[in-house]
């Protein structure tokens, strides 16, 4: 994985191909949303700062707080090992 | 910049009203003004994505963090992390006060960025008073 940190910017993530293929295998054989995560955190800080992508992503994460999630999730979350 | 730690997210989603749903709204409400986007260490990201029980839960998760700066998790931060649970680890307090290894690699984080740290655990109070910390009321996770 290379990371790079663009003029300006605090912090990116940026994945080669190889490395956005292996992490959807890994994300396929766990079953869970990680490569939309990962297509997500590939955005460069200065691209979150294009309004159109800013506005979409805040209102995504609105909703998301919204519709909320599982108890079992919950569950997960407030019972996580500490160390 | 404000970051978020794991205990706030995990707050605001447990509760429809109380401060860490207040805080995390106002916050991304204030982006959408056009203020400066949130912030979590990198560390949450990994904690709030282990907690997913499903495909759906993992989708709102990644939706619910994506607007926010990933702060990168590095040697500087891992070294400032570390004097941070030193100096914690040195007040005599009991055990289960003392923050763990995740919660002094968030702290680490933010403060070698200069930010304010939110969080909704009583056990960042351990760290000593150079870090920016805001604990919020009514919620210790």
């Amino acid at each position: 994985m290379k990371r790079s940190k663009p003029k300006g910017a605090r912090v990116a993530f940026r994945l080669t191909g190889s490395d956005l293929e292996r992490v959807e295998r890994a994300a396929k054989a766990s079953k869970l949303a990680v490569a939309t995560w990962v297509r997500r955190e590939v955005l460069t800080a200065a691209e979150r700062q294009d309004p159109e992508v800013r506005r979409r992503l805040l209102t995504g994460a609105l909703a998301a707080l919204d519709e909320g999630v599982s108890r079992e999730t919950l569950r997960r979350l407030r019972e996580a090992p500490k160390e | 910049m404000r970051v978020f730690d794991t205990s706030v997210l995990l707050g605001a989603l447990e509760r429809r009203e109380g401060p860490a749903r207040r805080a995390l709204l106002d916050d991304l409400r204030r982006a959408e003004a056009g203020g400066d986007l949130p912030a979590v260490s990198a560390v949450t990201v990994g904690e709030v994505l282990r907690g997913a029980a499903s495909e759906q839960d993992a989708g709102r998760l990644a939706a619910l963090l994506a607007p926010f700066q990933v702060l990168d998790l590095g040697p500087e931060e891992a070294t400032v992390a570390g004097a941070l649970g030193a100096a914690a680890d040195a007040r005599t307090l009991p055990r289960k006060r003392r923050p763990g290894s995740a919660d002094a690699l968030i702290a680490g984080t933010a403060a070698l960025h200069g930010a304010e740290l939110v969080t909704c655990d009583m056990e960042f109070a351990a760290f000593p008073d150079s870090l920016r910390l805001t604990i919020l009321p009514g919620a210790d996770h």
